[in-house]
């Protein structure tokens, strides 16, 4: 580059854009809002993928219970129950195969606020912090005194897990989490009792290993004898637990958290990258404006001789720059959007995922650079087009002819309808999967996320049609007869049939924006509706058995047949439904099995989820004919996931294997598909038998889940008249009423969904911010013709108005443009997104979801129109400076 | 010289100019008659190479243009032809110095500043230099405008209107300017002008009417 292409770069581009502040802060302020974003839902995602992982990290099996690393040693083996805690006395039956070359331990992991006493810390100051504390108990090579964390013996050597218990550090493990691992029983009754769990005690899981490294036998031989000791413990296990224990490995444990580290990263990728098109989309609507301002100055130099590549070569380098000093001030705005959104990526991971606690915030060098150099690409990227339509710019004075006014093109229409195939397709084409992309295990609705993006895409190209669409409606409407009543309105219509894209820009921000913004609304609303209706049709009774989770696990108390039948009988209780579950796989995959009770009440409707039936059946009828098997085929509703998992229909024949009570297999259950089920509480899809089946096939009895139907409306009182006639029954199953149940559940779901609040958040913003830049530099464009308005003997006032009209008119077609493509977003995400990666029906368009959206629309509008008249008219002043200088 | 041969130019569906014919000696200064849309402009970008004739050739300095590649052409604008236009066509946010130096910066000439300052001072715009352009009267911006058409020492001014926004003795003293330095420097001059007052200043002329060539007095081409 010689010195002419600097002293031209500095002298027609930078300078002049110096010397107007508005347009160089509407741009800047455009690109920092973009790459602001961008950087806060990286940073983000940083910080959400690092606390993650740190929580899972917690979860899997320290110290030496890893993968063997002895060529001729079989892995370890951990044993976990499908109901959480293992009983205590269950790793006696696994240290009875000692003599049979095995080690065994119960591990317990739980995480705990703990405390230091003051002065036992290396700083001198107490530490006071959540510690993930695991403790081993059992016949292996015990460490013997408690073993803290590298990271956790930097800050104290002493801790206080319960009022008289301390714990000193007498060793350390490298890990840069606060952990601690004990040894012993004591230690696991230590913790169970310091996280008071009396009801539901136990081990997490037992841990199984050979004895000692066999390196002269090969693998095959080893894992032979090692299985055949295995497959005697399960059975010792069978005779001592009604619920038989999962084996598994500490590998596919990590696996498993692999795979949903790689889910989550991938879903929260998808949406940087939904937020990063509508930065390059606003990016865009900037760069048309600018370089409509700069086209006086190119067909001066065009005329003089410049080239196309050299006016291409100055303008997008001016672009960069701005879109470095932009990226630039985008990051500080990110660190602090960051601070306001991360809160709520955590608590929907918390809840999707595992209980998630908050790393620090953390900047990297590579987010950082990535987000300068990123936002300064993104620039050049999205104002290609409107830069390379800069250099066709002919080479004439640009008050002649020979510069023609922008045109409505065609191609944006074809776009529009491309973007509308693609949206329309999305639901019909499978999921799958893209290992080569986040690495994800899982197969992910990919055709969604194009129709999302289809979405934004299909707003931005029809943007200019919808514009000239408005304002040849107005301009219709306001023949000259009228517009001598309306003269402004009439004006403003006028000037933007003929604007061509200098008017899209601001209304495809607004219309992006919104659609953002309704979309997730539509979707959200929609979801929370099915719940509720769902919540309303299963929980209707006063009172019933808890539902309790735990890392994602069941593990509801089993209550025995005995013990119903005594509730059953209880004078204050009407009547009392029952469910028994079990956790089984089908083709490889987990599901749920629900047995209903078939003593169904007359007296009360039954109370299930909707039904998807065939004609003629009543849901009674179909719960009715569950116990009706003939020839060994029992009748089955299956839940919506299940029948979309594995590709079942009513009318269809499938066969499972239940547990029997001992633990082993029982004879396969062959079903019938009465109908299905909508269901929203879990992914893995359910499959609902009757009762009496379920209790012939595998022996067990009694309830997992109890709805109980009473005339007393306190739970406290029905508690505690239960507790003088039954105790154990009080204080085996917790008691909630179906009121609080729905409260509970609800407000998991808004926390499950509080990423959507964050993303609406931004969608506000990002419109708001950038239309405000862009209304307050279209103003700025149109100088000279405010100053013609001002000669015409226009006043101040009438300029207010001129302004207010020109807004209103983009602000009408931004909110109408948002509206369509809101509701298309949210039909997106409710039958392509949500349906392909879950398997639910979620209600769409429902009429408070709707009024909920129309709301949004009107606020977001009218506070744009207003903010973005008033900041037009108070920081530009129209066509007063002019008045003051020439005239 | 420059010469054209049937030379037509359309924005379709409007044929703006021809089939035209005519021949204009080196140092020629001519005016170009007619009334609005009667094609001046169009035939003052073709002979400004910012357009390519739809059919027909035109010669200029024994290069036919319709043949020139875009790169070609810009370099023909730059280094042998200088426009002066109507509306000045400054950029209003450069001083008048630096707008004069800009063709110079193009060119990469090195002793831009010395030479504009000398130019400016020449047409009486020495106290003007660091003048923002869009701070100027119309009469000094139309001489920054000629002397920026006249930096580079082109061979051929081509001058559009450049009293038409000016008042009458503001008008004739720029056309005079004009028509003293082109002849000094040796320049052909072709500007289309309304003005009677301005066309009886030249000997030669092309009138126009409706895109048509209706009466011409060219200098004879020498054999």
């Amino acid at each position: 580059m010689n010195t002419r292409f600097w002293k031209i770069l500095w002298a027609c581009f930078i300078k002049p854009t110096w010397k107007r502040p508005f347009l160089l802060i509407a741009s800047i302020a455009g690109i920092a809002a973009g790459t602001g974003i961008l950087c806060a839902l990286n940073m983000s995602n940083e910080r959400a993928i690092h606390s993650f992982e740190a929580s899972a990290q917690a979860l899997t099996p320290q110290g030496d219970s890893g993968t063997s690393t002895s060529p001729g040693t079989p892995q370890t083996v951990q044993w976990r129950s499908p109901r959480g805690k293992i009983a205590w006395e269950m790793l006696d039956t696994c240290l009875q195969f000692i003599s049979q070359g095995v080690q065994c331990r119960g591990v317990i992991s739980a995480p705990l606020h703990l405390k230091s006493a003051a002065g036992r810390s290396p700083e001198g100051s107490a530490f006071d912090g959540d510690v993930q504390v695991i403790g081993m108990d059992g016949g292996w090579e015990t460490l013997g005194a408690p073993a803290f964390s590298s990271a956790l013996a930097e800050k104290t050597h002493e801790l206080r897990l319960t009022a008289g218990a301390k714990i000193e550090a007498a060793s350390s493990f490298p890990s840069r989490d606060y952990s601690l691992i004990l040894s012993g029983r004591d230690a696991a009754l230590l913790i169970t009792q310091a996280r008071g769990l009396q009801g539901v005690s136990g081990y997490d899981w037992l841990e199984v290993s050979p004895s000692e490294t066999q390196e002269s036998v090969s693998l095959e031989a080893a894992n032979a004898v090692f299985e055949k000791t295995l497959a005697r413990m399960q059975l010792a296990f069978g005779k001592r637990s009604a619920i038989p224990l999962v084996r598994t490995t500490p590998q596919k444990v990590i696996e498993s958290q692999k795979a949903l580290t790689f889910t989550y990263r991938f879903n929260l990728k998808v949406l940087s990258m939904m937020s990063v098109l509508i930065g390059a989309l606003l990016v865009a609507n900037v760069a048309t404006l600018y370089f409509l301002l700069k086209r006086p100055t190119v067909a001066v130099l065009r005329q003089l001789g410049a080239s196309r590549k050299e006016i291409l070569a100055w303008v997008l380098f001016e672009q960069a720059l701005m879109g470095l000093i932009g990226g630039v001030l985008g990051l500080g705005l990110g660190v602090q959007l960051e601070k306001l959104i991360s809160g709520q990526v955590l608590r929907t991971i918390s809840d999707l995922y595992l209980k998630t606690a908050a790393t620090a915030p953390h900047l990297s060098f590579q987010t950082g650079a990535l987000t300068v150099v990123s936002g300064m690409f993104i620039f050049l990227g999205a104002g290609l087009s409107a830069a390379l339509s800069t250099t066709r710019v002919a080479p004439a004075a640009p008050g002649k002819r020979t510069v023609q006014p922008d045109k409505l093109r065609l191609w944006p229409a074809f776009l529009a309808a491309l973007c509308l195939l693609v949206i329309f397709s999305s639901p019909y084409l499978p999921p799958f999967k893209i290992p080569f992309l986040f690495e994800s295990s899982q197969a992910q609705p990919v055709a969604g996320y194009l129709g999302a993006a289809a979405v934004f895409i299909f707003s931005f190209a029809l943007s200019q049609y919808l514009l000239a669409g408005v304002s040849a409606a107005i301009t219709r409407l306001t023949p000259p007869r009228v517009a001598a009543r309306f003269t402004t309105l009439a004006i403003a219509a006028r000037r933007n049939l003929r604007s061509g894209a200098r008017g899209r820009a601001p209304v495809a921000t607004l219309a992006g924006g919104l659609s953002l913004a309704i979309g997730v609304t539509l979707m959200v609303g929609g979801f929370r509706e099915s719940l509720g209706d769902w919540l309303g049709t299963a929980f209707n009774a006063n009172i019933m058995g808890e539902v309790q989770s735990l890392q994602g696990t069941e593990t509801r108390p089993r209550i025995t047949e005995d013990q119903l039948g005594r509730l059953r009988a209880t004078p204050f209780i009407e009547g009392v439904d029952c469910l028994l579950l079990d956790d089984l796989e089908f083709r490889g995959r987990p599901f749920k099995v629900a047995a209903l009770d078939d003593a169904l009440l007359p007296k009360y409707p039954v109370p299930m989820v909707p039904f998807h039936l065939p004609d003629g059946m009543t849901p009674k009828l179909a719960l009715e004919s569950l116990t009706k098997g003939a020839e060994n085929v029992w009748p089955a509703i299956i839940s919506e996931t299940f029948s979309n998992k594995f590709k079942l229909n009513p009318g269809d024949r499938f066969e499972i294997t239940l547990h029997e009570s001992g633990g082993a297999a029982a004879a396969p259950l062959q079903l019938r598909i009465l109908g299905s089920a909508r269901e929203y509480s879990s992914e893995l899809g359910y499959v609902i038998i009757a009762r009496d089946t379920f209790k012939r096939h595998t022996g067990l009895d009694g309830c997992n889940s109890l709805r109980i139907y009473t005339q007393i409306q306190s739970s406290e009182e029905f508690i505690r008249r239960l507790g003088a006639l039954h105790p154990d029954l009080t204080r085996d199953v917790k008691y909630i009423t179906s009121h609080d149940l729905r409260t509970n559940a609800l407000r998991t779901f808004n926390d499950t969904f509080a990423i959507t609040d964050a993303l609406a958040m931004l969608a506000a913003l990002l419109g708001g911010l950038s239309l405000l830049t862009q209304l307050v530099q279209s103003t700025a464009e149109r100088a000279p013709e405010w100053l013609t308005l001002r000669r015409m003997g226009n006043t101040w006032r009438d300029l207010f108005r001129f302004c207010s009209m020109d807004i209103l008119l983009s602000v009408l077609s931004g909110v109408f443009l948002g509206l369509i493509s809101g509701v298309l977003l949210g039909w997106v995400l409710c039958y392509s997104i949500n349906y392909q990666a879950f398997g639910w029906t979620v209600k769409y368009g429902t009429p408070d979801s709707i009024l909920k959206s129309l709301k949004i629309a009107a606020v977001f509008g009218t506070t744009l129109w207003a903010f973005g008249s008033l900041a037009s008219v108070f920081v530009l002043r129209p066509g007063e400076k002019w008045r003051l200088k020439r005239e | 010289m420059i010469s054209a041969r049937a030379l037509e130019k359309y924005f379709p569906p409007v044929r703006a100019l021809g089939p035209v014919d005519f021949d204009i000696p080196a140092g020629s200064q001519v005016a170009l008659l007619g009334e609005s849309g009667s094609g001046k402009s169009t035939l003052l970008n073709l002979l400004g190479c910012m357009e390519v004739p739809s059919s027909g050739d035109l010669e200029m300095q024994g290069k036919l243009t319709r043949g020139l590649s875009e790169k070609e052409l810009a370099e023909m604008r730059l280094r042998k032809i200088g426009y002066v236009h109507q509306f000045f066509d400054l950029i209003s946010d450069l001083n008048a110095l630096e707008n004069v130096m800009l063709p110079m910066w193009m060119a990469g000439d090195a002793e831009s500043e010395t030479r504009a300052t000398d130019l400016l001072k020449s047409l009486g715009l020495g106290h003007r230099l660091t003048q923002t352009a869009s701070l100027l009267s119309g009469g000094e911006q139309q001489r920054v405008a000629i002397a920026r058409a006249l930096s580079l020492s082109p061979s051929l001014i081509l001058a559009d209107e450049p009293s038409g926004s000016l008042d009458s003795s503001t008008g004739e003293a720029v056309v005079t300017l004009l028509l003293e330095l082109t002849k000094k420097a040796g320049s052909t001059l072709i500007m289309a002008t309304h003005s009677p007052a301005a066309a009886a200043r030249f000997e030669h002329f092309i009138r126009l009417k409706d895109g048509k060539i209706v009466e011409k007095n060219l200098p004879k081409v020498k054999e």
